[in-house]
């Protein structure tokens, strides 16, 4: 039993990963491989590491292969993650589609790697915050992403108290959660909001309707060059004219897709779309 | 900027100093209420403090007493309170935000909590 990767086990689960989920492990993580894998291998009643690899080349692709893409990809995160884009979404980009929507009343809002949750529920906390200025306005906050098992984790709503200690400002925390036993529980008219559907970014997606606010954050940035432009791409096809995308504070449409010029929006940026702005 | 970390525990405070130093804080230290507020009083004048890192826990003067006291004496122009206690129900998270604290942080906490604390008083930059 050997205690570090073969390069050609490596190279299997770099493989799946890749063609999976789009997600790039750089060469040199056979390290994070090995962390992350070896206790999803005990709990699978594998002899070891080697074996769950093994059995994946061996068998075609299905909820073993899932896992193993679950634990491989990054699912970090936290309510009101570097708060300047969530401060935009409440004192400009809500304010502005309240008025601009104000014979649709209809708003649609999506998260496209939403993780645990904390993300599309901070949306819908602050959209509930604004509720006399969106009187009588249909929100739609769809939230979606690749793990199932981060999907469920999310729909139950339930926090550890490390997660809401995060990020979560304590005025938000007794408005909005219960303690139950060791756990925080959004309410359920917030759950309520919130649409939680599987949706793999780099495989083809359904019919969506197109979106006034899109958060893609924190996920591009694990995908090659050409996937980033071939998402960058998608993603233009379902916003509306003059929808307002948030990026995580590591990425940028720069370089990738010059269909979208960046705007400051207090001290965030978001990215719109160019020919937006002749209209406008 | 000036903090004043106040908890009974050493440990607490060292990491805690730790966390504000790291963030650009000068930080002080006292274990006790009554002592912080000495201090808060004394600096108040010349070299304020522009946060205070209280436990709720903290001798004859809690933490939320403290935080209530400099609210009264100082309002918006005294350091903003953020508590980061082992006090951890909703109860205890709507007495310190009535008392005038700004800011809670449950404990165990990690330095990401508390730089995202920091974040949301507009103390540091995320
Ligand atoms: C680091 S989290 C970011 C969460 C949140 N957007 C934020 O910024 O805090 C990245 C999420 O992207 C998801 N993900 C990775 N590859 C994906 C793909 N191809 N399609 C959809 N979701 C994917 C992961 O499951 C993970 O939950």
């Amino acid at each position: 039993m050997g205690l570090s990767l073969s390069e050609r086990d490596f190279d299997t689960v770099r493989r799946l990963v890749k063609e999976h989920a789009a997600v790039v492990l750089e060469p040199g993580k056979v390290y994070l491989v090995e962390t992350r894998l070896a206790p999803l291998a005990r709990g699978e009643g594998f002899f070891d590491l080697e074996e769950l690899v093994e059995c994946l080349r061996a068998t075609a692709f299905g909820p073993l292969h899932e896992r193993v893409v679950d634990a491989m990809t990054a699912h970090d995160t936290a309510f009101f993650r570097d708060i300047h884009p969530f401060e935009a979404l409440r004192n400009s980009v809500l304010p502005d589609l309240a008025r601009r929507r104000a014979h649709e009343r209809r708003i649609r809002i999506w998260c496209a790697a939403s993780s645990s949750g904390q993300e599309p529920y901070t949306v819908a906390m602050l959209v509930r915050e604004q509720l006399e200025a969106l009187e009588g306005f249909e929100i739609e906050i769809l939230a979606t992403d690749l793990s199932e098992e981060m999907l469920a984790r999310a729909r139950r709503g339930r926090f550890a108290q490390l997660e809401v200690n995060r990020g979560l400002p304590a005025r938000f925390l007794v408005k909005y959660f219960a303690k139950i036993g060791d756990e925080w529980e959004l309410r359920e008219e917030l759950r309520r909001m919130v649409e939680f559907r599987v949706l793999n970014l780099a495989k083809p997606w359904p019919e969506i309707e197109p979106f006034d606010v899109v958060f893609l954050r924190n996920v591009m940035l694990y995908f090659d060059p050409e996937m980033r432009r071939e998402l960058l791409a998608k993603v233009r096809r379902v916003l509306r004219d003059d929808a307002t995308l948030f990026l995580g504070a590591a990425e940028t449409t720069l370089h990738a897709d010059d269909a979208f010029e960046r705007v400051a929006l207090g001290r965030s940026w978001g990215y719109r779309l160019r020919r937006a702005r002749a209209n406008a | 900027m000036r903090a004043l970390v106040v908890d009974p525990s050493k440990a607490a405070r060292t990491h805690l100093r730790r966390i504000l130093e790291d963030a650009g804080f000068e930080a002080g230290e006292a274990s006790e209420g009554l002592e912080a507020l000495e201090l808060v009083r004394k600096a108040h004048d010349h070299e304020p403090y522009e946060l205070l890192v209280l436990e709720w826990h903290s001798g004859d003067l809690s933490g939320l007493d403290l935080a209530r006291t400099i609210r009264a004496e100082a309002g918006a122009r005294g350091p903003r309170p953020l508590m980061v206690s082992h006090e951890t129900t909703l109860a205890h998270v709507r007495a310190a935000l009535a008392a005038g604290v700004d800011e809670y942080a449950m404990k165990p906490f990690t330095r990401e909590v508390i730089f995202e604390k920091l974040a949301l008083l507009g103390l540091v930059v995320p």
